[in-house]
């Protein structure tokens, strides 16, 4: 049996970046994103398609990484080629850019029904832009197919999965059988590069589906629109306790709470 | 005019208690359905259900929808989803609210997809706005960075509310309501995923979300070994110990322990963060803490424009002289 996995990723702009920098243009009321932090993967997915190697490890399996986007890099997406990705897959179009979680979605599912038989979909927890965690609900709802998130662990069986969901106080473990969609927020981080991969499948050219591929109207299709938007602020008066040594502050900070009465 | 009216609260109930998160939903539901004069639906399931459909009232609910069985006592997305489809369509709420938990996160696609409605989910504030006769939910994106308050969405909405985002309303026992149950009837063809068994890793002492103090570590604390010191700290104070992500995908502390964004909300009345430099997804689950007090080596770590209280320097050097003091007090 040789299985072919789907792996949805996003490419989006690096989440661990600093705060500073995200603004507001007052003008347009439209988000102003840091200058200078980089694209990179959405980190859940990376732990999504290192999930999917890791059932590669074991089983006869091939790879399909799926983004949607409107500028989409290969050197940014090319990392999952690398790590041990077949094929990638860009689903890219002027009109899919900033689309809703439903739109996302329905792009997305048209482009794995057009890559044909699969046996699983991996995605992200969440996108670290959008943090939504909604997409791949409903990628399961377009394709019908069973929809599990929050797994920390897959096990495969010949025709059945099981897999550990992360609970606030422990975990479960559920069965489902295949093709299923299941949202991964754990699993290990990415594995680096694999020089023989590197040689081989990372030179590999990403496959490019416009909306006229897909058969996609823009007509159908719907962007997020906010009415407004703003920079949270949280900042408040620190009160820095200082002292000759170290130590001496540690005893000056509890002193200092038990006056103001807060420990 | 929309044919959609009043909000419905969706949550599970287990042993027969109402949990915190559904006493906020319910304040919530109540603070919109006044907006508009309309009604609040509670939709409760669970198995032995009782003291909790008259709680739901005294609460802020108008009516109780009660699904009580044995099939409902555990979570399965299925079963769960396709049961709360059918009793949103009866009673064709304008907005149905479910809390960002791990079953109110899981079941709120499902339904909004059921019903082929807009959809926000972890939403910080949710107001209404009467000119437009609608509801405007605000949710953080970029981890946080930046709130997002959405434009008019569609007539119907579903909606989840962040834990500890809204003050539960006082308990008011002489509200009247009416409680109706609804029965539980599934064509098993219908279930695909089954749920075979749970497993509880819980820490002993008292519960993350409900301590007054937390004592919380991140990458600085540097290994789980160290995270004794922690331990040791929040004993003396009551509290619980808490981590950030990589504190926790690393195993220092359990996974149960995570606070921020996709871990635990907490709004102690302390919280000590040490090592932590405080990104905005951690921030996301402790900036309702009364008093953040922070002790990081890095003078320009993000975490200090957030604390009443920091020392700067490192903290296998601070925390001694501060864990003895505080011991040296208690026994005052
Ligand atoms: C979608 C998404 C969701 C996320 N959800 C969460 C979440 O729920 N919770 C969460 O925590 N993170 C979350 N993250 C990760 C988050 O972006 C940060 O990576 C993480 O919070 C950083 O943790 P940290 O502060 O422990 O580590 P770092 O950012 O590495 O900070 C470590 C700090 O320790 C200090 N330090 C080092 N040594 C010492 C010492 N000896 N003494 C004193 N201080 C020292 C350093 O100066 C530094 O400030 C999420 C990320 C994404 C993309
Ligand atoms: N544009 C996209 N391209 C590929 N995958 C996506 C895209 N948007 C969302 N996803 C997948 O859906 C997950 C959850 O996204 P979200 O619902 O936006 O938080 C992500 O972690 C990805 O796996």
């Amino acid at each position: 049996m040789s299985l072919h996995i789907i792996v949805c990723a996003k490419q989006i702009i690096d989440p661990e970046g600093p705060a500073s920098g995200y603004g507001v243009n007052s003008d347009t009321g439209q988000i102003i994103l840091p200058k200078g932090v980089p694209p990179a993967i959405n980190p859940y997915d990376e732990n999504a398609l290192e999930t999917a190697l890791k059932i590669k490890d074991a089983w006869q399996a091939r790879i399909t990484v799926i983004s949607v986007g409107k500028n989409l890099s290969k050197a940014v997406m090319g990392k999952a080629l690398k790590a041990g990705a077949d094929n990638l897959v860009f689903l890219q179009d002027k009109s899919f850019e900033n689309l809703d979680s439903r739109s996302t979605a329905y792009v997305i599912s048209e482009g794995i029904k057009k890559l044909g038989d699969y046996d699983l979909v991996l995605a992200g927890r969440q996108a670290g832009d959008t943090d939504s965690a909604v997409v791949p609900h409903y990628i399961a709802g377009f394709l019908d197919i069973p929809c599990i998130n929050l797994i920390k662990k897959v096990e495969l069986f010949e025709k059945s999965i099981r897999v550990e969901r992360s609970l606030p106080d422990g975990y479960e473990v559920l069965e489902v059988g295949m093709p299923s969609l299941l949202s991964i927020t754990g699993g290990g981080d990415l594995r680096k590069a694999d020089l023989q991969q590197t040689g081989g499948a990372g030179n590999k050219p990403a496959v490019i589906w416009t909306a006229k591929d897909l058969e996609i109207e823009s007509s159908v299709l719907k962007k997020i629109s906010w009415e407004k938007i703003f920079v949270p602020d949280y900042e408040v008066e620190c009160n820095y306790i200082k002292a000759d040594s170290y130590k001496e502050a540690g005893a000056k900070l509890a002193v200092k709470l038990r006056e103001d009465q807060i420990l | 005019m929309t044919a959609f009216s009043g909000i419905t609260v969706f949550d599970s109930v287990s042993e027969d208690k109402l949990m915190s998160g559904t006493i906020e939903l319910l304040a919530c539901a109540r603070k919109l359905a006044d907006g508009f004069n309309e009604k609040v639906n509670c939709i409760l399931f669970g198995e032995g259900l009782n003291k909790t459909l008259k709680e739901a009232v005294a609460f802020g609910a108008d009516n109780v929808f009660v699904a009580d069985d044995p099939l409902l006592k555990k979570y399965n997305p299925d079963v769960y989803s396709i049961t709360l489809d059918r009793i949103v369509r009866q009673t064709a709420p304008r907005c149905i609210i479910l809390g960002q938990t791990s079953t109110g996160a899981d079941i709120a696609p499902r339904l909004a997809f059921k019903l082929g409605c807009d959809l926000v989910t972890d939403c910080v504030e949710i107001n209404v706005n009467k000119e437009t006769d609608s509801i405007i939910p605000i949710h953080p994106i970029y981890g946080g960075k930046i709130h997002a308050a959405f434009s008019p969405l569609g007539s119907q909405l579903v909606l989840t509310l962040r834990q500890k985002s809204i003050e539960p309303l006082e308990r008011d026992d002489s509200r009247k309501g009416e409680i109706i149950p609804v029965k539980v009837n599934i064509d098993p063809a219908l279930i695909r995923i089954k749920v075979v068994k749970k497993i509880k890793e819980e820490t002993e002492g008292i519960r993350l979300e409900n301590a007054p103090v937390v004592v919380s570590g991140g990458r600085g604390i540097g290994s789980k070994e160290n995270f004794k010191h922690l331990k040791e700290l929040a004993g003396i104070l009551n509290g619980a110990v808490g981590g950030s992500r990589p504190a926790t995908d690393n195993g220092w502390v359990p996974a149960t322990s995570k606070v921020g964004l996709t871990g635990k909300i907490v709004a102690p009345n302390v919280y000590i963060a040490i090592g932590i430099s405080g990104s905005s997804q951690h921030l996301a689950g402790c900036i309702g803490s009364k008093n953040i007090v922070a002790i990081n080596n890095d003078p320009a770590a993000n975490i200090f424009r957030v604390s009443r209280y920091g020392v700067v320097g490192d903290w296998e050097e601070i925390l001694p002289g501060f864990t003895e003091k505080l011991r040296e007090l208690n026994a005052l």
